[in-house]
């Protein structure tokens, strides 16, 4: 929305306390964007060498 | 593919901001005006002001803009928070805190003459382009404005994120979140 983006804070109600804290828990059974299929890693083999 | 994406910045950059307009205007959205007026009349400006990043799809075959995303960096004021959320918010006890960095996904839609089913596709996306900015700075979570309808909230939460006000049927907008961590 346009506004959320113009305003430099997003506020949120006082719900939402209590619905960030069970978001949190319920985050690991969610189906997200493999995060290390996006990035491309670097080799770090030389690290097995130290 | 018949749809490609564009970062705007690009666009910015090789062309005149004329003939970028004149590609922006061809998208179209009745069922969504904000959606709409965002891409017509401030996408360029929040652009090169420094406020957004937005990405656009465009069909190469007709060259209209078929559906977009922007994104952009905001904060979350947490200051009337319980501690425990707070704690939650920022990975660790600060009691201090008045307002937390957050990614946003301020805008994602498609135009009226879009057939493909690209929503998926574009969240995505949406959500790849903030995992690189993660891999970059960091940062804990992504906050969304949803339309409050069924079918949308659904969508968002089949796709990771986790609506964050009750759905209120008075409500037009409903914020979710989807964590990083």
């Amino acid at each position: 929305m346009t506004q959320t983006i113009e305003n430099p804070t997003i506020i949120l109600p006082k719900e939402s306390d209590k619905l960030i804290k069970e978001s949190f828990k319920k985050k690991k059974s969610k189906k997200r964007v493999n995060n290390k299929k996006t990035i491309k890693h670097h080799n770090l083999n030389w690290l097995n060498e130290i | 593919m018949r749809y490609k994406l564009f970062p705007l910045s690009e666009l910015l950059n090789f062309t005149s901001k004329s003939q970028i307009k004149k590609l922006l205007k061809t998208f179209h959205c009745d069922k969504n005006k904000d959606l709409e007026s965002f891409l017509h009349n401030k996408a360029v400006l929040f652009e090169e002001k420094g406020r957004s990043r937005t990405y656009l799809y465009v069909d190469t075959n007709t060259k209209e803009t078929v559906a977009y995303f922007t994104i952009s960096i905001s904060s979350l004021y947490v200051e009337e928070f319980s501690k425990e959320t707070i704690t939650i918010l920022y990975g660790q006890e600060n009691i201090k805190l008045k307002c937390l960095p957050c990614y946003l996904i301020g805008q994602l839609g498609k135009s009226d003459t879009c057939d493909k089913k690209i929503g998926k596709i574009l969240l995505k996306q949406a959500l790849k382009t903030i995992i690189k900015g993660y891999y970059l700075f960091n940062g804990r979570f992504v906050l969304l404005d949803a339309i409050n309808n069924e079918k949308i909230i659904s969508f968002y939460e089949e796709n990771g994120f986790i609506p964050i006000e009750n759905l209120d049927e008075n409500k037009e907008i409903i914020k979710m979140i989807y964590w990083l961590i």
